[in-house]
């Protein structure tokens, strides 16, 4: 028996109240209806003896003959418009054939896509430092950030739009805010279908517009510059440079992010690496829908509340140095100085601590005691922030390797209706073949490729890999797409594995081989 | 039923008889009492706590939908939009200065056994954001994906806020919390 429908069906409107609200909203409707017909009769154009039957008549011929009007002229103004932009386009587009952009005096090069993505993420920043290695930038990019997370801690203000000036390759935004990211798609998409300029880096001179009609839609991006690079499946050319502005998208959690454009051109910077930008909160809005997760604000870092867990007894051994307690000053209309705040938090007030083994830069955790004497204990994540080439950057932080007790899968029907059915997985070979992969694939931003992965979502596409470790933690989830990807949620990441052990290895998690 | 429908030299009653065609005939008023009432008291009572305050915005829902006069593809549709409308309608109100400075008064209008009250009273102290949530998906009886389409969150918030919730009514109610499924 459901006990809570079972309880909360007592719960309901009384007779009474049912009787005053037909008699309200019958009321109700009354007016609107009547205030319907005052609209309709209030006209200084009608002749005021015109019976209303001939206001409303007069009233409907009048609309009837302004829209004809306005069509008329909008039909003008479009044709005039069309004929004037036609001839200026056939001048500047020799190839009609080509969709995506305009071609150049000479054959693209690798240079030349690299200039794109870095001027895509770079347009707005006026400083055009020289960086000679990706990694040189991606630490140039993160102490500016941190030096900036450090000025914004002690000004107890936390904007952390101060990184987009004074990073010279990110100009990212996350938003905690569902609202607000709805918004930031619109604006998204919105950016990146406007112009972009491909800088020619052999001549500083040419730049070649992208039509806006023209430009592939956002989520398309990934596949344009696939077709401009070599045909051989390059997938590294997917994955952005730590200068590329790709947002982060409002995958599972609720971040996203819009993507922008400066003007920093690197040289030498690897096209496998990714930039997982910080997460920004949103700005108190009156109207937010914001559905939040679970958060902890910590050294000017947000850390998202994950699915691990552990048990009571083994709580005690992961608890590390207790870092201190939360204060629960943060919700859904909490204004952005309200995150300033060290430890500020949407989940209560408990104590948080460091967890044994692992980086605090990277995992904490919050435990309290319940009546009982147990620990309920919580684990929380920071992976934004970072610079990620390849999955062992993150697998690493796991600590996953050699360190599996149990290994369990779900298939997404299961998940979906929280069934609590797992299936074990015993295949130890595969598991550290799965670790192998997972440590050498690229790594990509769910803005940019969770489009081109349609909706995955289903039990032909999707499953949960689950890992109870030798350290007491439980339910390190992976998410494993039969397209070959694995995610990552607290990263809101996809790592692309090798197509053929994606298919080995999704064919060996089949509940019939199981049994 | 819009104003720009080009209806040659219509009677004006044939045309607000034609706008109220699917809104506002008693009927309608009726069946949406009779429909949704009840489920709308259920999650705006979520919120609020009180029944009082429940009713108010049920009342509230109901005027906007008959103002509004939003077109459906399906009933389906129509149970989303309400729900949404309380959600938003209750938060709303909790974040309004008068609500914050005031104190429902008690509410004993409510006829309730001690162990349902310990139920409805451990869900409604859970986290605002888990209450809706756990109606929806317990009550309701809808999936995760649909709960996720209603409130516009992604399904695996969903899933999460789930397991976060069933997690703290487990260790408020232990034995006594039973979740199965259909």
């Amino acid at each position: 028996m459901n006990t809570i429908k079972n309880s909360f069906s007592k719960i309901k409107a009384s007779d009474e109240f049912k009787g005053k609200l037909l008699r309200e909203l019958q009321a109700s409707q009354t007016k609107l209806n009547k205030s319907t017909e005052k609209t309709l009769y209030k006209s200084n154009d009608l002749n005021s003896l015109v019976s209303p039957k001939e206001h409303l008549v007069t009233r409907k011929i009048y609309y009837k003959q302004y829209i004809a009007a306005a069509a008329t002229f909008f039909i003008v103004i479009g044709t005039i418009s069309f004929k004037l932009i036609i001839p200026g386009f056939e001048k500047g587009n020799t190839n009609s054939e080509v969709i995506a952009y305009a071609p150049q005096a000479e054959p693209a090069t690798e240079n030349d896509h690299l200039t794109e993505s870095y001027d895509k993420a770079n347009n707005n920043n006026n400083n055009n430092a020289d960086i000679s290695s990706q990694s040189a930038k991606t630490d140039i990019s993160s102490e500016k950030a941190e030096s900036d997370v450090v000025s914004k801690n002690t000004e107890t203000n936390l904007t952390y739009k101060k990184t987009e000036s004074a990073a010279p390759s990110v100009k990212n935004e996350t938003n905690l805010n569902a609202k607000v990211e709805n918004n930031m798609q619109a604006k998204i998409n919105e950016n990146n279908s406007s112009s972009k300029i491909i800088k020619d880096s052999t001549s500083s001179t040419s730049e070649i517009p992208v039509s806006k009609n023209d430009a592939a839609p956002n989520t398309e991006a990934p596949l344009t510059r696939n077709a401009m690079s070599d045909e051989k499946d390059n997938s590294a050319n997917l994955a952005n440079s730590d200068n590329t502005m790709n947002p982060i998208s409002g995958a599972p959690p609720l971040t996203s992010g819009i993507m922008s454009e400066n003007g920093n051109v690197t040289e030498n910077a690897s096209v496998n690496s990714i930039y997982v930008p910080k997460i920004e909160l949103p700005k108190a809005s009156m109207y937010a829908t914001a559905k939040m997760r679970p958060l902890i604000i910590y050294k000017g870092n947000i850390y998202i509340h994950t699915s691990i867990q552990t048990s009571s007894e083994e709580a005690k051994n992961l608890l590390g140095q207790k870092l201190g307690t939360t204060k629960n000053t943060i919700d859904e209309w909490s204004s952005k100085s309200a995150y300033s705040n060290e430890l500020a938090s949407n989940i209560g007030t408990t104590d948080v601590y460091s967890v044994k083994g692992y980086d605090e830069t990277f995992r904490i955790m919050t435990n309290s005691k319940v009546e009982d004497g147990t620990n309920f204990t919580e684990f929380y994540e920071c992976l934004n922030g970072i610079t990620i080439t390849k999955g062992d950057d993150i697998f690493s932080k796991l600590k996953l390797q050699d360190n599996v007790v149990e290994a369990k899968f779900q298939t997404y029907d299961d998940w979906n209706n929280v069934t609590g059915t797992f299936y074990p997985i015993n295949n130890n070979e595969l598991l550290k073949n799965l670790f192998n992969e997972i440590n050498q694939a690229t790594p990509y931003l769910s803005e940019d490729i969770e489009a081109s992965l349609g909706d995955y979502r289903n039990e032909d596409g999707y499953k949960q890999i689950s890992f109870d470790l030798k350290d007491g933690l439980k339910n390190v989830t992976l998410t494993i797409l039969k397209s070959g990807y694995i995610y990552y949620d607290s990263a809101q990441i996809y790592l692309k594995i090798d197509p053929n052990f994606a298919e080995e290895l999704w064919n060996n998690l089949n509940i019939m081989k199981i049994n | 039923m819009q104003n720009f429908i080009l209806l040659n030299r219509i009677d004006i009653e044939k045309e607000v008889n034609l706008m109220n065609e699917i809104y506002g005939t008693e009927n309608y008023i009726h069946y949406l009492i009779e429909k949704y009432s009840d489920m709308l008291i259920r999650i705006i009572y979520s919120y609020m706590k009180n029944l009082s305050d429940a009713e108010d915005i049920t009342q509230e829902v109901f005027i906007k939908l008959l103002e509004k006069k939003p077109s459906f593809e399906n009933d389906e549709h129509e149970k989303a939009w309400l729900i949404r409308v309380s959600i938003n309608l209750s938060k709303d109100k909790l974040k309004s200065s008068y609500f914050k400075n005031t104190e429902p008064l008690e509410d004993n209008f409510i006829h309730i056994t001690k162990d349902d009250n310990e139920i409805i009273q451990a869900v409604l102290n859970l986290p605002l954001k888990y209450r809706s949530i756990v109606l929806l998906y317990y009550y309701e009886g809808y999936s995760i994906a649909e709960v996720a389409n209603i409130l516009s969150i992604k399904e695996t918030t969903i899933g999460s806020q789930l397991s976060r919730a069933r997690k703290k009514l487990k260790s408020i109610l232990k034995e006594d919390f039973e979740y199965e499924y259909n």
